[in-house]
């Protein structure tokens, strides 16, 4: 070895994850949730690809970021292998070494030199469910709704650890539709993701509130991100 | 049963770090509780991060699980934000695996790691809906047990435990539960339970002993009152440690908890002697694990954690004999993996700097020494065997191995420490960062050196030779900080110290008796007093109030001399190392010489090895005087 580590592992395919991140999981936060897959891919001895140096680590890619507390349908993981195997092998290996609340949909093996899944991410959907009395009477929701969507602009107030700050959620919101059954409401979400702007599900229950489809001090019960898209050929779709 | 999931779902929203309290972590057991004979609930009082970054926790969880007949389940402290939730929704304490109530719990295990975690266990048992005092418990209410490092004096916590585990507990834990599922069996009471339980080795029943008091405080005498009670209780000790499993499965946490990485014990015990240390004199004999064993375990525990690293723990690992040989093997296996090698605690010798850096590659973050004291006169007193020439020695060889900052451990208000102690810490980080200077100016670095003084104060500990020392009282310690603020100031020179308040409490405790244990009640029960050994959560003010409605002088406890005749409250526990040899230890410390380590060849007479009828088990040499 010389004096600059161990030289990196070249990679020769890309294991593509679909999971889902659940039940104890949801309270990962996402560098909990990348540790989780590394130690999970290292019990299922996956022949991952190293960087280089003298503390290498693996070679990952993951979907944007998941809030604490949101159960997700669809998160992605590229993990870089130095050895190719079929889909169904990582699948196999992997199935069994995930930790309770994270399980696999789907894998795929893909070529090396993949742009990274967070920069190619554009859109989100997510499920928001309310109890019955937080949710407006139906024309007000309509009503609520249509003056949101044609609004210019729908601002709203985001607290971070460096402070307040305003965010226009319009143009960022593509598409949102409230479901109703008796025991519960469910808020159906299409909004952008990834690095070029997101909107997170509780900006748009702040604007729903505002705007008096949600009464004030309405919380979700539960929020599931359901979906993950790319643009191709002007359309969302999954990314594998 | 489960506690109330949906109530528990709407607070998990509202606190700090839910994933602290839903469990589902890799390896977590979960089995029917139903169709167990023993339900084991193992407590750590403080948060779930710190709980999980203790490796006897997890070596006990894992010794019971394998059995069939046992569920063993985990429970912490919750943060203050929970705790509050949790009053307010009337959601009791719950267990990680299952979300059953402590209460449906058969045993109710806590670990005493230190003095500042007293009042989490009473605010814990006070969650759990338990009765906080022994006699107070009734049929119904599990058996509360406990162990660990600070119950070794255990006379504060007395009244609220019914049983304690004084030493190691991988074997013993099993015949409690044995003796647990026998009691139940034949239907025995409380006290009949108590009484086979105190048969056990090692095993302490506090009511089974009454404490008289002299006039003057002191202690008068320790008295058994019951046919069953060992008198004096000794420390359980593992006489072979190649024999005791060491599990090869580790819950993984799914957070980042403190320690978070495969510990592998590689030896256990340490008979370097320093005479502030209490882990050096409780955990006697040494005794090693062997190397190929090692290398076993490590392999499976990468297999089985998916962890990047493996800790090589004990009070010294330096020390190991095959130290060399165990790091180049492991290198060796997993450099090219992706899995790092680390030393937790490094020896002041260029030989342990030559371990760091291989280990160490790379990025250097920081080393750490710890001189304990500012003289070769007080270092002689404490036993330290570590002279000026080691440190610096170790110093310039960690500079020039890549190194650029330092941190040295010392302690203040040591016995017999003056202001020429206090002067020669000084004088030694500042040489320490000469050398810095001369050796990263050599290589031709353009960054400077940093030395880091971290300074905390000694606190007298049970079982050790400083025993009956004060601890200097909390104006002279400050002031003492207050010196080294003056003088350890410029470039490259930083400080941090301990609050003395913690330290002063810990004094009181560490030499305390079963007359605190109102004070504790009423800090932990009526003055909201918690998580003391996190700074900002100590209250003081409160702990003094307690103390003052109970009578009771904490200084008494810190901060006064104790002669050697007297009756210590720790007098029926016997860690195997006679109070002849500690009196000896003593008095050799107030002439300042030095009392060799036995591995290097002679045997000092501590008394471990006849008392408790072990022998130290060392790779590389025997012992003399040893059979």
């Amino acid at each position: 070895m010389g004096p600059a580590g161990r030289p990196f592992d070249k990679p020769v395919a890309v294991a593509r994850l679909r999971l889902t991140k659940a039940g104890p999981a949801r309270f990962m936060s996402h560098l909990d949730f990348i540790r989780a897959i590394e130690r999970s891919a290292r019990r299922a001895g996956l022949p991952m690809a190293l960087s280089a140096g003298f503390h290498p680590h693996p070679r990952m890619s993951f979907s944007p970021a998941l809030a604490v507390g949101i159960s997700s349908e669809c998160e992605f993981v590229d993990i870089e292998l130095r050895e190719k195997l079929a889909a169904g092998e990582v699948a196999e290996r992997l199935e069994s070494c995930l930790p309770p609340g994270i399980g696999l949909v789907s894998c795929s093996v893909i070529d090396p030199g993949v742009p990274a899944l967070s920069s190619v991410i554009r859109a989100a959907s997510y499920r928001l469910e309310f109890r019955p009395e937080d949710v407006g009477a139906a024309d007000e929701v309509v009503r609520a709704v249509d003056a949101m969507l044609q609004a210019d602009a729908v601002p709203v107030t985001r607290t971070t650890p460096k402070g307040v700050r305003e965010v226009d959620l319009r143009p960022l919101v593509y598409d949102l539709r409230f479901e109703r059954r008796d025991e519960l409401s469910s808020l159906h979400l299409l909004v952008a993701a990834g690095a070029e702007g997101s909107a997170r599900p509780l900006d748009v229950v702040q604007a729903l509130v505002a705007y008096g489809a949600l009464r004030d001090g309405a919380r979700p019960i539960r929020i599931i991100r359901e979906g993950l898209y790319v643009l191709r050929d002007g359309k969302f779709a999954f990314p594998c | 049963m489960q506690v109330n999931l949906e109530l528990l779902d709407e607070i998990l929203d509202t606190v700090e770090k839910p994933a602290r309290y839903v469990g589902g972590e890799w390896s977590a057991v979960c089995k029917d509780l139903g169709e167990v004979e023993v339900r084991v609930l193992l407590a750590f009082p403080d948060v779930y991060e710190v709980g999980m970054s203790h490796l006897g926790l997890r070596i006990l969880y894992h010794i019971l699980n394998r059995r069939d007949d046992v569920a063993c389940e985990r429970t912490f402290m919750p943060w203050v934000d929970m705790q509050g939730a949790m009053v307010e929704k009337r959601i009791p304490l719950y267990s990680l695996e299952s979300y059953s109530p402590v209460r449906d719990f058969h045993i109710l295990g806590f670990s005493l790691q230190y003095e500042l975690s007293y009042t989490n266990v009473l605010a814990m048992l006070q969650l759990a809906g338990i009765p906080l005092r022994s006699a107070e418990r009734s049929e119904a209410d599990p058996l509360v047990i406990a162990g660990g490092a600070s119950a070794y004096n255990p006379e504060p916590m007395a009244p609220f435990l019914d049983a304690i585990l004084i030493g190691e507990g991988e074997e013993a834990i099993e015949e409690i539960v044995d003796v647990y599922k026998e009691a139940k069996k034949q239907n025995l009471s409380r006290a009949g339970l108590l009484e086979a339980l105190a048969g056990v080795s090692g095993v302490y029943v506090p009511s089974f002993y009454e404490v008289h008091y002299r006039d003057d405080g002191k202690l008068a005498e320790i008295s058994p009152t019951s046919r069953a009670a060992a008198y004096p209780v000794r420390k359980r000790v593992v006489k072979d440690i190649r024999a005791v499993p060491f599990p090869d499965r580790l819950v993984v946490p799914s957070i980042d908890v403190i320690h978070d990485r495969i510990m592998l014990e590689v030896f256990r015990g340490c008979s370097r002697g320093c005479r502030f240390c209490q882990a050096g004199m409780v955990y006697r004999p040494v005794r090693e694990r062997k190397l190929g064993q090692l290398c076993e375990l490590a392999e499976r525990l990468v297999e089985n954690t998916g962890y990047e690293e493996i800790s090589l723990m004990s009070l010294s690992s330096a020390d190991y004999s095959d130290i060399r040989e165990l790091v180049s093997k492991l290198l060796a296996r997993y450099a090219q993996a992706g899995v790092a090698v680390s030393l937790p605690s490094l020896r002041v010798d260029s030989f342990s700097v030559g371990l760091a850096k291989e280990v160490q590659k790379g990025r250097k973050s920081g080393l750490t020494f710890a001189p304990e004291a500012g003289t070769q006169r007080l270092r002689d007193v404490i036993n330290k065997g570590v002279t000026r020439e080691d440190l610096l020695e170790a110093a310039s060889a960690a500079f020039s191995a890549g190194w650029q900052s330092i941190k040295l451990y010392f302690m203040i208000g040591l016995p017999t420490e003056n202001e020429d102690d206090l002067a020669g810490m000084v004088d030694l980080a500042k040489e320490v960062l000469a050398r810095g200077r001369e050796e990263l100016r050599r290589q031709g670095v353009s960054r400077h050196p940093e030395v880091t003084v971290s300074v905390s104060s000694f606190v007298p500990k049970a079982h050790t030779p400083f025993q009956w020392h004060p601890q200097a009282p909390m104006e002279e310690l400050v002031a003492r900080q207050d010196y080294l603020k003056k003088h350890l100031r410029g470039r490259g020179l930083k400080l941090s110290w301990h609050d003395v308040k913690a330290s002063f409490l810990e004094a009181v405790f560490s030499r305390g008796d079963r007359r605190l244990a109102p004070a504790i009640e009423a800090a932990a029960a009526r003055l909201g007093c918690k998580f003391d050994a996190w700074h900002e959560q100590l209250r003081f003010d409160n702990w003094m109030k307690a103390f003052e409605e109970c009578h009771i002088d904490p200084r008494f406890y810190a901060s006064s001399h104790w002669d050697y005749e007297d009756v210590l409250p720790w007098d029926h526990i016997s860690v195997g190392v006679s109070k002849e040899y500690l009196v000896a230890e003593s008095k050799r410390a107030a002439e300042g010489i030095p009392t060799p380590d036995c591995r290097l060849g002679e045997c000092v007479g501590c008394g471990v090895c006849p008392e408790l009828r072990v022998a130290p088990q060392v790779l590389a040499r025997r012992i003399k005087g040893v059979s």
